[in-house]
């Protein structure tokens, strides 16, 4: 992994490369830009609000074409789902206006606001949850608090001894640049980079005879798909949104199907429930 | 014995001219083919494989024996934008102008735009560029033969006169 600089400051105007520079690299989480409205940084303890860099519509726009590598088509399907992932695993949230054909998103355009979440590797963070495995987890939290970070590190440690399925449908969990995964995964880890969740699922299941399949932020969308993993006698390891396992759970219409419910705390995991 | 070598030295002389001056136009008709070649490639590469410009014009150059594409590649690398990696990459204007302007105006425009605009900005480049090869081809099937010809007959009639 290269740092910060070369990762994400790299993307910004010079004046606030050099106000990025005086954070400290670790602390920084978010970095918000908005048209017309003061730059913001989140770190872990502190909101910084820089009122001398207002970006222009022109500024975002260029922004936006230096993080697509200037290849704008290849990030639109990701851009119409509201995000892209740069290299480094770093996800950019985009707003805008949709252009909308026929009820679905085809493009994005007057984009006016970028929020880059910045990926960490935190190892052995997964460290607890290890001797549960092989078994079906859900691991829940609000948004933030580390659900990536936590899924990342357990494909690493189990991908050590089983064969694990990684299907990365948002490219955060193992970073590619060009297909090369930029966190370590695990040396058993099986990664489908950008791939829905219900055609990964079958392609690992058919070609890659996972005992565990990983996937990330799981909606109810995808309940058919971790039922067919469910039904192959597969292992599924999946976050979701939520603090409470029951209510998540009946949202997700999943009540019996996982084994344990595990609850991050901001950056740590605060209690494996058995379900 | 010198007359008989400086016979021989006059005809090769002047073959090689002519023989050169063949040679470079149809070096510029396959350069002209292998750029077709390259662009009707990173159609095939935008539209099904969605590489980024800088992955393709490194891996395309390569393949299709076209440094400046490679070099273009790796200035889109390091960040900069496909009008800038041009322009620092093409320092002079290339031998046939309409293909210099087709290009120019290709990296002036590519990576801004969704999938559809980005085939077509290419379509238009081939399409003038096709216009151009068409022409240097036609010039090669004239010239070339004729410039060899030149070549060897002006040297025999140099060597006839100076006999």
């Amino acid at each position: 992994m290269k740092g910060l600089q070369q990762e994400v400051f790299v993307f910004f105007h010079p004046e606030v490369q050099q106000l990025l520079r005086q954070l400290s690299p670790d602390g920084i989480e978010e970095i918000r830009l908005r048209v017309g409205r003061p730059l913001v940084v989140h770190t872990a303890d502190r909101l910084y609000t820089y009122r001398n860099f207002i970006p222009s519509m022109e500024q975002i726009q260029e922004i936006l074409q230096k993080m697509s590598g200037h290849s704008y088509y290849a990030f639109v399907d990701e851009i119409c789902k509201g995000f892209f992932t740069v290299p480094g695993g770093h996800r950019v949230g985009v707003a805008g206006t949709p252009v909308l054909e026929g009820g679905r998103i085809i493009n994005m355009k007057h984009i006016t606001s970028l929020n880059v979440r910045i990926a960490r590797e935190v190892k052995d963070c997964a460290l607890p949850l290890l001797p549960y495995l092989p078994a079906n987890l859900l691991i829940l939290s609000p948004p933030g608090f580390g659900k990536t970070t936590v899924l990342r590190d357990l494909a690493r440690l189990a991908g050590g001894s089983l064969k694990v399925g990684l299907i990365d449908e948002r490219g955060e969990v193992c970073a590619a640049a060009n297909g090369e995964p930029q966190f370590d995964i695990g040396k058993m880890t099986d990664t489908l980079h950008l791939c829905p969740k219900s055609i990964g699922a079958e392609i690992l299941l058919r070609g890659a005879s996972p005992q565990i399949i990983m996937m990330d932020e799981l909606s109810s969308q995808d309940i058919p798909t971790v039922r067919s993993i469910f039904s192959a006698g597969v292992k599924v390891v999946a976050t979701a949104h939520g603090d409470h396992a029951a209510d998540t759970l009946r949202r997700l219409e999943m009540s019996h199907c996982f084994d344990y419910a595990v609850i991050l705390g901001r950056h740590r995991i605060k209690e494996v429930i058995s379900l | 014995m010198i007359k008989g070598a400086g016979i021989l030295l006059i005809l090769a002389l002047s073959a090689t001219l002519g023989f050169d001056a063949a040679r470079r136009l149809r070096t510029n008709t396959r350069q002209l083919d292998r750029l077709l070649q390259l662009l009707n490639a990173l159609k095939g590469e935008l539209a099904f494989r969605h590489t980024p410009l800088a992955v393709a014009f490194s891996s395309l150059g390569e393949r299709f024996f076209l440094p400046l594409f490679e070099r273009i590649g790796e200035e889109i690398a390091a960040g900069s934008c496909p009008r800038d990696a041009f322009r620092t990459v093409v320092h002079q204007e290339l031998s046939e102008p309409e293909v210099y302007s087709a290009l120019s105006d290709l990296f002036g425009s590519i990576g801004s735009g969704d999938l559809m605009a980005e085939l077509n900005r290419i379509d238009y480049a081939v399409s003038r560029i096709s216009v151009s090869y068409e022409e240097t081809r036609k010039k090669e099937e004239r010239y070339a033969g004729m410039c060899r010809s030149f070549g060897i007959l002006g040297g025999l009639l140099l060597a006839l006169i100076f006999v």
